[in-house]
């Protein structure tokens, strides 16, 4: 086993999984799979929270769900970002980076 | 738009739970599936590749329940779970049910009653456009004699219209009364009905369903135009909603009108006890001077009803000075000086009722509150003692993972469900309650016409006091509840139940706030004792009253001639001690006059008199006592010479310790009269009025009459209707009823104040009683062991009944304690509000503080000795065993 997987910062699961979606729409498994991958084991998803962030974007209009037959012949519900998710992963990523290169100025100020 | 979008999904996912469900467990399912399957391709079995999964990723149940937790409807659905389960509960101990449910029937329905009634008669607002904006102005006074509500006359109307042409409209309105009514040129009939300005319904913003409403140029035209609109309810009720009815000719007040319209449905006019049938046009007068009209005004936007009532002021004392005072009398002069206009919210209408029965009405709004506070007390304890046996269930709830907030949650929609089907079974109740209420108000000439119908502000109300009081007897339980100990409890045996504390607290909470209701229902009660045997100076006992109608016109002649028939055929029954007739003798049948007394030699300067007319036998048959002369005689109605009769005030202010018979004085016309008699003080305005010096006048007829007699009530009222048709044909007899009543409807109020007071009182020290009962029962029975012991350790039984009632007892002086401290703030604080409502005791009575006190504390005593006395009579051996 690698390194033990570290907890996500607060309200940044939401931005990664639309920004999974992004690149090509997934099942859940897919967007698990892709987060730790990406993230090199960093972040290994829990199902629970995995599946609440889901619920949650889907109900607020960010992704959309439909079933439609897996890899392995059975059926598996596929998300696609829709356009007021696309706009929300743009204005997510800025105010990131923008919080990010703040907080490294202050940590590099010694 | 994602709001709606959330709600539409949740509502989806409530109602078709099944099917999402089923798509989340397949959902979760593949999931799993797929990260197994890649294990399994790394060469790990199928079997432990799952169960791998399932541990780095949690198990597939307690994902579920995470994900289904996450959204809004989870919380409607695990509340209708709680919500079922509360009544499963419920169901299993009916006892427990219907005295709860029971007890918040009463406390609720008499509240929400005494709502209703405020509600209908003051706050409903009227059901016309913008209501907040029309004010009602009124010509009052708050000064001594004078205090009270007057009218205006037309031309102050007109004044006042034209002071507010720039920032409002005024319009008037006449005192609703029954008014005679007919259609085939006979007035058999009498109506709701009601002079008002042209402008009434413009102003109200009214319009017609049928036909065409008031116009404004219909009061222009010189004695106005004889147009009659009527109310949809008389319109339906009467013509049967039969159209054919415009332009119909009716008799109104014995004059011809023609019908243009109807008004539309739901419209009553502006008083809310009062439905009213025909309006008609309000037209100057003979007599300019005559105060007949109440004014309103409909302020426009942003108006400040201050500065509205300011510039009212100013006209109205310029009319003052200019038309009435140069003519007034002294007494006048000061009357008209106390008088003030002032500018007061009308937005639910004049609400006359309303504000003569407002205060004795908040009163028991606050009493049927507290009543409501002592079954929750009651409450509480009954359900401290049910949690506390219900304690093995909670703590295997606790020990099972629930969390406390959702055992406590559970537990207050228990204490919810209770209430709200105290606050459905109360609110049916209070149907019922408001129409007792609206009866106990003395009758009037029009029906009342209170709309009673609950409404959602009453709904509202219910509902609200209902969530209120589960809050109060049912958070503080819950939480005690959830608040279990798990180490200890789930041990068999002895348990430690801690509601001995709170229950005592709660008794003694019940016994403080009995008291001031018990000291208030006494005032209230001896309030109206004293009321009603003070001395009128009358005797009303065995009198019966009748008012005569006749067609306008009916001359002097003729009525003297029916009166004197009347009083003759009335006095030939056998039963029929005297019959007579003059003004009434309470209330609006007097006059006043100022008298001039011949040879007084320092006249002072307040000469004014009330004077009362009298016709044969009057004294005799109102039982007013004769001190001196005699009284009137047939003989006297000749006025000659002209005779008077006068009171006992009357003698000693002008004749002081000499005789009064055989004086003469001068009263308009200029009549001199000598006095023949004097009778004894009699309190013709009311029992709270002073006495007044009183100038009786010989009468040839009268409107009123009294009939003394020992037949019962309704063999008399049948001979006076038919003695009095036999007389003359024209005349009708009206408001036939006992003196008694009369009086009776004179302190209505404190009469209402008092019965409900008492009731309400005595309501509240018998739930005390209820619960003080319970607490001491259940005490003893949680104690066998220990009285067991005591007795086997050689106690006797006496003993241990003195024991309990000890202990009984300091929580019930506690209480009273308590109580007493809190009557006399209540006292203090309100006793300028309450003084007026008492008469001929203070609040701080000595005598009934400790009546109260007593009574309450031997209540309890009583409500304490039954269980003391089952706690005497355990058997030492079967209490050992107990447990």
């Amino acid at each position: 086993m690698p390194d033990k997987p570290s907890d996500l910062v607060q309200g940044t699961l939401d931005m990664l999984i639309l920004k999974t979606l992004a690149l090509e729409p997934t099942h859940g498994y897919g967007i698990s799979v892709r987060i730790e991958q990406m993230s090199k084991g960093v972040f290994r998803l829990n199902a629970g929270s995995l599946f609440l962030a889901i619920q949650r974007l889907e109900r607020d209009g960010l992704i959309d769900g439909e079933w439609k037959p897996s890899e392995n012949n059975r059926r598996a519900r596929y998300y696609t970002l829709t356009a007021k998710g696309r706009k929300r992963l743009d204005t997510e990523t800025r105010e990131w980076d923008r919080q990010v290169a703040a907080i490294g100025r202050i940590l590099e100020a010694s | 738009m994602s709001l709606l979008r959330n709600i539409a999904t949740g509502l989806r996912c409530l109602f078709r739970k099944d099917q999402v469900d089923r798509e989340l467990d397949e959902e979760l399912g593949a999931y799993l599936e797929m990260e197994a399957a890649e294990k399994m391709r790394l060469g790990v079995s199928r079997e432990d590749a799952l169960r791998e999964v399932r541990l780095e990723r949690g198990s597939l149940e307690v994902t579920k329940e995470i994900v289904r937790s996450g959204v809004w409807e989870s919380f409607v659905e695990t509340w209708w779970q709680d919500l079922r389960f509360a009544a499963r509960m419920l169901r299993k101990s009916p006892g427990f049910t219907a005295v709860a449910v029971l007890t918040l029937a009463l406390g609720i329905g008499a509240n929400t009653a005494i709502f209703t009634l405020l509600h209908a008669s003051l706050w409903r607002p009227l059901a016309v456009s913008d209501p907040k904006e029309i004010f009602h102005v009124m010509r009052a006074s708050s000064q001594g004699d004078f205090a009270g509500e007057f009218s205006y006359s037309y031309p102050i109307f007109q004044q006042f219209s034209k002071t507010a042409s720039p920032w409002g409209e005024v319009f008037a309105t006449e005192v609703v009364g029954p008014r005679k009514f007919g259609l085939k040129g006979v007035s058999d009939e009498r109506v709701a009905g009601e002079a008002v300005s042209g402008n009434f319904f413009s102003v109200l913003n009214v319009g017609p369903i049928v036909g065409r409403v008031l116009e404004p140029q219909d009061d222009n035209v010189l004695g106005g135009n004889h147009v009659a609109v009527l109310s949809y309810a008389f319109w339906k009720r009467r013509f049967q909603s039969d159209a054919s009815v415009l332009g119909r000719r009716i008799l109104y007040e014995e004059t011809p009108y023609t019908v243009v319209g109807i008004a539309r449905p739901g419209f009553t006019g502006i008083e809310p006890e009062v439905s009213v049938d025909v309006w008609v046009p309000a037209t100057p007068c003979a007599n300019p001077n005559f105060n007949w009209l109440r004014l309103l005004v409909r302020l426009r936007d942003g108006v400040d009803p201050g500065r509205a009532q300011a510039m009212f002021e100013t006209a109205f004392r310029t009319h003052v000075g200019d038309v009435l005072l140069p003519s007034a009398s002294p007494r006048f002069k000061e009357m008209l000086e106390a008088q003030h206009v002032t500018v007061r919210p009308a937005a639910s209408g004049l609400a006359t009722t309303g504000r003569k029965y407002e205060k004795p009405l908040l009163v028991l709004f606050a009493v049927v509150a507290v009543v409501l506070l002592i079954s929750c007390a009651n409450i509480a304890n009954l359900i401290l003692a049910r949690n506390a046996a219900r304690h093995h269930e909670i703590v295997v709830r606790l020990a099972l993972g629930a969390s406390r907030a959702r055992v406590a949650w559970q537990l207050f929609t228990e204490n919810l469900t209770l209430s709200l089907s105290g606050a459905f079974v109360g609110l049916l109740l209070s149907v019922w309650g408001t129409r007792v209420l609206v009866s106990l108000l003395p009758s009037s000439p029009l029906p009342m016409a209170f709309n009673l119908q609950p409404d959602f502000v009453v709904f509202g109300f219910s509902t609200g006091v209902a969530v209120a009081t589960a809050i109060l007897f049912g958070l503080g339980p819950a939480l005690r509840a959830s608040r279990e100990k798990l180490e200890m409890s789930l041990h068999a045996g002895q348990r430690v139940i801690g509601s001995a504390w709170s229950g005592r607290l709660l008794l003694a909470g019940q016994l403080a706030l009995s008291l001031p209701l018990l000291v208030g229902a006494g005032l209230f009660v001896e309030t109206l004792h004293n009321l009603k045997s003070s001395d009128l100076g009358f005797n009303a006992e065995h009198v019966m009253t009748f008012d005569l109608s006749y067609p306008k016109g009916t001359s002097d002649d003729r009525l003297h001639q029916a009166c004197a028939e009347i009083k003759q055929r009335l006095e030939s029954h056998r039963g029929v001690v005297v019959a007579s007739y003059g003004s009434s003798v309470y209330g609006d049948g007097s006059w006043s006059g100022s008298v001039d007394v011949i040879g007084n030699p320092s006249p002072g300067k307040d000469n004014d008199v009330g004077l009362i007319s009298a016709g044969p036998g009057f004294f005799e048959a109102i039982g007013l006592g004769l001190l001196q002369g005699r009284y009137l005689s047939s003989q006297d109605q000749a006025e000659n010479p002209p005779v008077a009769v006068v009171n006992e005030s009357f003698a000693r202010h002008y004749f002081g310790s000499n005789s009064a018979i055989g004086q003469r004085i001068k009263l308009e016309p200029q009549i001199i009269r000598e006095i023949v008699g004097v009778v004894r003080d009699a309190k013709h305005y009311g029992v709270r009025e002073r006495v007044w010096r009183m100038v009786y006048l010989p009468a040839r007829k009268g409107d009123s009459f009294f009939v003394r007699s020992t037949l019962n009530t309704q063999l008399l009222s049948g001979a006076i209707r038919a003695d009095v048709a036999a007389s003359d044909k024209v005349l009708q007899v009206e408001e036939l009823q006992p003196l008694e009543t009369v009086v009776n409807d004179m302190i209505s109020q404190e009469r209402l104040t008092a019965l409900l007071s008492l009731a309400f009182g005595l309501l509240a020290c018998l739930i005390a009683a209820i619960g003080l009962y319970g607490v001491v029962t259940y005490g003893v029975s949680r104690r066998t062991n220990e009285f067991g012991i005591r007795m086997a350790l050689g106690a006797q039984r006496g003993d241990i009944r003195t024991l309990v009632l000890r202990q009984t007892l300091a929580v019930v002086l506690c209480g009273v304690g308590i109580g007493i401290g809190g009557s006399l703030a209540v006292v203090r604080l309100l006793s300028s509000a309450i003084n007026g409502m008492l008469y001929g005791i203070k609040p701080t009575d000595i005598s009934l503080f400790m009546g109260a006190t007593i009574s309450l504390v031997a209540i309890a005593l009583l409500a304490a000795f039954l269980p003391s006395r089952r706690a005497s009579r355990v058997d030492p051996m079967v209490a050992l065993r107990y447990e």
